[in-house]
């Protein structure tokens, strides 16, 4: 029965879940990747720790999967928009929708949510810089509010909901990205840089 | 006499003398021991073994504390990333906002 339960979970979480690993290849070009994968079992271990709020917990308990992966490159021009087509041919299924698309001179930000039913059922951020890409795929019913509310509790950030999405608290002074690297103007507009 | 004979009259039951049982027993209880495990011996191992388990355990325990402190650690980092990806979107958008959309 148990097994049952698992395999219908595995299931559910298959089409929010984005295959990452197709970006492996930019690893070998990148001066410095992170990779992180969390399962529900990783998750559980986890939520194990954050033993300062319940909710918290149980956040992290609803989540059924954080997988990360950022590359830093030493220049730019390392990677190109076709890099991201094995990511982005993921988002192409009838429940992914593409919520925002901010692009300018070097830089681009795309967030998607997986909805079914009217209910979110993961998301997936690409960041790309000129330097820089992040690729976040978060799978579970966690939606902007949630995901706010556990930042703010495991005190990592003001909390922040995109706009007219359930508005979290805004922070005065945003943090900088865990692993920030100085920005470089590039002329180049398409290709991040090449 | 023959063979047979001799073998007959070897081989015939004959009662031990009278005592002979009393001697035996007696000569036994005044024997040493010669089992070498000796009790200290026993409650040694016993502890080795436990210690062995235990030592297993803590192992174990230490081994999943350290697996579970990674795995926050990387729930963590994951979590801040896209906080702040999301701040600098948020940004991005006030910058871009058009006529109150946002």
């Amino acid at each position: 029965m148990k097994c049952f339960i698992l395999l219908a979970a595995a299931a559910a979480a298959f089409g929010q879940q984005i295959d990452l690993s197709k970006l492996e290849h930019l690893a070998s070009k990148a001066k410095e990747s992170t990779n992180v994968s969390l399962d529900p079992e990783k998750l559980k271990m986890a939520s194990g720790l954050l033993g300062e709020s319940g909710d918290a917990k149980n956040l992290v308990l609803s989540m059924q999967g954080v997988h990360v992966r950022t590359f830093e490159f030493e220049r730019p021009g390392e990677f190109s928009s076709a890099d991201l087509e094995p990511i982005r041919s993921q988002l192409k299924g009838p429940n992914w929708s593409r919520i925002v698309d901010v692009k300018s001179k070097d830089e681009a930000v795309e967030i998607w949510f997986y909805m079914t039913n009217g209910r979110m059922g993961g998301m997936t951020l690409i960041a790309a810089e000129a330097r820089e890409l992040s690729v976040i795929n978060i799978v579970g019913a966690l939606d902007m509010q949630s995901l706010g509310q556990l930042t703010r509790q495991l005190g990592l950030g003001g909390g922040v909901a995109l706009p007219g999405m359930n508005d979290a608290k805004p922070r005065t002074d945003p943090k900088p990205a865990p692993k920030p690297s100085p920005r470089q103007q590039d002329d180049d507009n398409d290709d991040f840089g090449d | 006499m023959n063979l047979d004979e001799e073998l007959r009259l070897a081989l015939v039951r004959r009662e031990p003398p009278d005592g002979f049982v009393d001697r035996v027993m007696a000569r036994l209880e005044h024997q040493p021991r010669r089992s070498w495990v000796q009790p200290w011996m026993a409650i040694a191992a016993a502890l080795l073994l436990l210690a062995g388990v235990l030592a297993w355990q803590w192992r174990e325990e230490r081994e999943k504390r350290i697996a579970a402190e990674k795995a926050k650690a990387d729930l963590l980092y994951a979590l801040e990333l896209t906080d702040s990806q999301l701040q600098q979107t948020r940004s991005k958008l006030k910058r871009h906002s058009l006529g109150g959309l946002i």
